[in-house]
């Protein structure tokens, strides 16, 4: 490198081609110098980390399960690929769904870093590019950024350099779906877990700006909490409602309102992550959030068909791609505001303020595209103030009156159409025969279930409007859904980890569990308030994030208070921590990678293989997507997988078609390298799957604690998590678990006050030898304690490799 | 007996090869010519009627798969060999021949299916439809 000058200079003979050398040679300075010892990964390309999926794949296998027989891809199909059957261009049925898979993560991926490349200019645009990434204490401000690109990011300019990455990995991504080019499903998934490593890359760049430049809160652990729910809008007050996930616009919204003393005199709420990352903007040191949230995806037509918003302002993602057509019904006009999305609409960017008003209030117009935020800023709310007289005026009503309700329910004939197009199967007939007669909790039971996608209503021969029959019936729980969530606090601070990775590496600390993703709940919203529990009074570490965040607080318990509200957000055993938005998964990899760095003093920087190796073999962390719908929850677990990180989805993720399950009883699967010595050590089959589905929260539970399980255990660690396998087993399934056995090293393993019982077990039922003077195991275990051991899938990790 | 395969809407995986309704009687015999048969149970079935009836099927003698949290319903069930296994695991399982089954004597020839969720069965269904050996 020595040799190499910045500047610029010509070649003779190519008189006019410069070569600019400058930020080349400056980055590869820049890195070697900041980062020190630099990995052997530097922004790895498509092959780059094939070798680690590889050794990821030969354990846990790819399962596919097929969403439909066929690929029509190309013009010679349609193929009928049944029975693992070859296509006209000789893919077979794994390779198909693989690369289908492969597909949805990069849908994903892709999503996340349009997001950030559209915030990033935003931002550049207003703070510019030399603005400083504060993110909290922390010395690490882009984990994941610099476990892949090699680069530490000190500025929002410094960020680019890493999406250009993203963007590019993701264009060759894409690339490899075209017809007839890979063949084999292992490569595809090797390629699906490159985009789920790029998702998390591009997360991580979209949160850091924003919470650099709209003073969210930096790794706060006092973060304020933030009123959600339906039942917390003021109807009465005019009413703008946002929608998606991108909060740029939103921010000029806010300021104007708070510039002209609109804050009193109008609700802002919102729905999905926009809604989540309007509570961070400028509460960082405690102040007050600035918008309500009303809720998840799953609430996105039940708000709209109450009538209540008098605007709506959508951005990105997951948004409703009929939002305009409901909202026409209802007198709402509706704002684009970002390329994503723009419903047919008129641009009214560059157009007068007073014009674009007068356009929408007089209903010329059903809604406008927008994408200069300031005219945005004063559009909206002036908007809304207007609308809401209007539509009072007019008396726009929405839900059917007690006579249309007690019609329509008597106009049902039971035929069943609507529950078999429900995705969920949700019992509508039988609620509409309870309503006929008065009774309406089987419909309020079902409001909480339902996720509002308005299928039984285009199924019913008769022409019901079901989804408003449901929310008429419910309106008493919907005035009571009052709730709270605590604003996303960001990163996981260095001195946090500092404290905590000795207790998650041993094992005292007996796991985190990370609540991710969306609202596709098989049994309602419920489920995730019963998991957070039951974990975080077993002291585990709870991280939550995204939709599952916003709906873990709308329920209180006993004493009336939210989960948030009884445990506090620091990063240590027995806490519950929401880190934030969609984006802000990149803070739950982040913090394994820093447990790593900070707890075990390893380089991460272009380090992937090493530390995606250490996060597999020592900290214990699962995911949980209990509702994941969305193509970005594939892409989030997917890159929790090649991190090293379990995840289990809800019944509905089956319907991403691959899930990443080993087999227990192939034993020479369940091995390890000590890394001291390169010698084999056997290890009991935890965690047993990268990616799997669980029926209901009740057989989860046991899965949870049996997939923290690490090998790095120590015996009180060990100890613990086995404790917890056992009781969550007995209390949910009724029974002690039959592998329970597989992860006894040692007596001192076994659970405390049961040691005398489980020690018989092992005698009597498996044969293994005790010293019951001493209460001691002589023989019997197949996987030994050495606690200086240093378990590791990577052979050039080890010393006498 | 009543006709089952009368007004049956099959709600199966999409495809060129979807399920068909048969009648109870050539389900029977299906059963009975079984070398291993497996009766998996989904979580559905601890409602009191439907297990009744899954308890008196696995009294013949078929061994019990139970998945989700069904297994809750069979315990200490005299007569009833039952067994925990998650269903997305067993549907992989299934399609290996080097499995030993859940009492390790060899994998399954026949599957009946009760209690599951409709729209998460389909799909480890179209798992085995796909892919057993
Ligand atoms: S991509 Fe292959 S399998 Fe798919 S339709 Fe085209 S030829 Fe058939
Ligand atoms: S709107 Fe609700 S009840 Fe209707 S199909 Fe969708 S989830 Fe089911
Ligand atoms: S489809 Fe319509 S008529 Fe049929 S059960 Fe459902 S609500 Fe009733």
């Amino acid at each position: 490198m020595s040799e190499l000058k910045t500047g610029t200079f010509s070649v003779s003979d190519l008189e006019n081609v410069q070569i600019n050398i400058g930020s080349i040679v400056g980055a590869i300075e820049k890195t070697a110098a900041e980062e020190g010892e630099v990995g052997p990964t530097v922004k790895p390309n498509i092959s780059g980390l094939r070798d680690w999926d590889y050794k990821l794949l030969e354990r846990y296998n790819p399962v596919y399960t097929p969403m439909c027989d066929q690929c029509c891809y190309c013009t010679f199909g349609a193929c009928d690929l049944t029975g693992n059957k070859e296509g006209a261009c000789g893919i077979n049925m794994e390779g198909h769904n693989a690369r289908e898979f492969m597909l949805r993560v990069i849908t994903g991926a892709s999503a996340h870093s349009g997001h950030g490349r559209h915030l990033l200019h935003h931002l550049i645009d207003k703070y510019g590019a030399d603005y400083p990434l504060k993110v909290g204490q922390t010395n690490i401000i882009a984990p994941n950024v610099q476990i892949v690109t090699g680069k530490k990011p000190e500025t929002l300019g410094d960020l680019e350099d890493a999406l250009d990455y993203v963007e590019e990995q993701l264009v060759q991504l894409l690339a490899c779906v075209h017809v007839g080019q890979e063949g084999e499903a292992i490569d595809f998934e090797s390629k699906a877990m490159h985009g789920g490593m790029l998702d998390h890359v591009g997360m991580e760049i979209s949160d850091i700006a924003q919470i650099a430049c709209l003073e969210m809160p930096k790794a706060d652990e006092n973060a304020p909490l933030s009123e959600i729910g339906m039942g917390t809008i003021d109807s009465e007050k005019p009413v703008l409602l946002v929608i998606g996930h991108n909060v740029a616009g939103v921010t000029n919204i806010i300021d104007y309102m708070e510039d002209h003393d609109l804050t009193e005199n109008m609700e802002l709420c919102g729905l999905c992550c926009t809604a989540l990352d309007m509570t961070r903007y400028r509460t960082e040191g405690g102040d007050v959030p600035k918008a309500k949230v009303v809720g998840t995806l799953a609430k996105e037509l039940k708000m709209i068909r109450s009538g209540v918003p008098d605007v709506i302002v959508v951005d990105e993602q997951c948004v409703r791609a009929d939002v305009l057509r409901e909202a026409k019904e209802l007198m709402m006009p509706v704002i684009t505001t970002n390329e994503k999305i723009m419903y047919g609409l008129p641009n009214r960017s560059d157009d007068d303020v007073e014009d674009i008003i007068d356009d929408l209030k007089s209903g010329r117009d059903d809604g406008a595209l927008i994408l200069d935020f300031e005219k945005l800023g004063e559009v909206a709310p002036r908007l809304t103030q207007e609308m809401s007289k209007i539509r009072k005026e007019k008396g726009v009503v929405s839900l059917p009156t007690e006579e249309e309700f007690n019609e329509l329910t008597s106009r049902c004939v039971h035929c069943l159409a609507c529950e078999l197009e429900c995705p969920t199967n949700l019992p509508i007939s039988d609620a509409m025969t309870a309503a006929e007669e008065g009774d309406l909790r089987p419909f309020e039971i079902l409001h909480d279930k339902c996720v509002a996608c308005g299928r039984c209503e285009q199924a019913c021969p008769k022409d019901i409007p079901v989804l408003n029959v449901i929310e008429k019936a419910s309106q008493k729980v919907i005035r009571e859904e009052i709730g709270k969530v605590r604003v996303g606090r960001g990163q996981i601070s260095d001195p946090e980890i500092r404290e905590e990775g000795v207790n998650l590496v041993m094992g005292t600390t007996p796991g985190i569990i990370a609540m991710v993703g969306c609202s596709n709940y098989p049994d309602g919203t419920k489920d995730l308030y019963r998991i957070a529990d039951e974990m975080l009074r077993r002291n585990y570490i709870v991280l939550m994030s995204g939709c599952s965040a916003m709906d873990l607080g709308m329920y209180q318990n006993e004493d009336g208070e939210t989960l948030y509200e009884k445990y506090s957000a620091k990063f240590q055993k027995g806490n519950l921590i929401n880190v934030g938005s969609c984006v802000s998964n990149s803070h739950i990899t982040a913090a394994a990678i820093k447990v790593a760095a900070i707890f075990a003093q390893r380089n991460i920087t272009g380090n992937y293989e090493e530390i995606a190796d250490y996060v597999l073999n020592r900290v214990g962390a699962v995911g949980v997507a209990w509702g994941a719908y969305s193509q970005k929850a594939s892409s989030i677990g997917t890159g929790c997988n090649r991190l090293g990180i379990p995840v289990i989805l809800g019944p509905h993720g089956s319907k991403y078609r691959r899930a990443l399950i080993g087999k227990p009883y192939e034993e020479d699967k369940w091995k390890v390298l000590d890394a001291r010595n390169g010698e084999t050590m056997d290890i009991p089959a935890a965690p047993e799957f990268l990616l799997t589905t669980a029926e209901t929260i009740d057989e989860m539970m046991p899965m949870l604690a049996k997939n923290c399980i690490r090998p790095s255990d120590n015996n009180m660690g060990r100890m613990i998590k086995l404790t917890h396998y056992i009781e969550l087993s007995e209390k949910y399934l009724g029974i002690i678990p039959d592998d329970w056995y597989k992860f006894v090293r040692r007596e001192t393993d076994l659970p405390l006050a049961r040691r005398e019982e489980l020690l018989k077990k092992l005698e009597q039922e498996l044969g293994w030898e005790i010293d019951w003077n001493k209460k001691k195991i002589i023989s019997g275990p197949t996987s030994k304690l050495d606690v200086s051991a240093q378990p590791t899938n990577v052979k050039r990790l080890c010393k006498e490799a | 007996m009543v006709d089952v395969t009368k007004n049956l809407k099959v709600y199966t995986t999409y495809g060129p090869k979807t399920a068909k309704g048969t009648k109870p009687a050539i389900v029977a015999k299906m059963i009975e010519k079984a070398k291993r048969p497996l009766f998996v149970v989904g979580s559905e079935v601890l409602e009191e009627e439907l297990l009744a009836r899954a308890k008196a099927i696995a009294k013949k003698g078929i061994p019990v798969a139970a998945t989700g949290h069904s297994i809750k319903g069979f315990i200490d069930e005299e007569g009833v060999d039952a067994k925990y296994i998650n269903i997305h695991f067993l549907g992989t399982f299934l399609c290996d021949p080097k499995w030993g089954g859940l009492d390790d004597n060899g994998c399954y020839d026949l599957i009946i299916l009760l209690g599951h969720k409709k729209y998460y069965i389909n799909q480890v269904l179209s798992g085995l439809k796909n892919f057993q050996t």
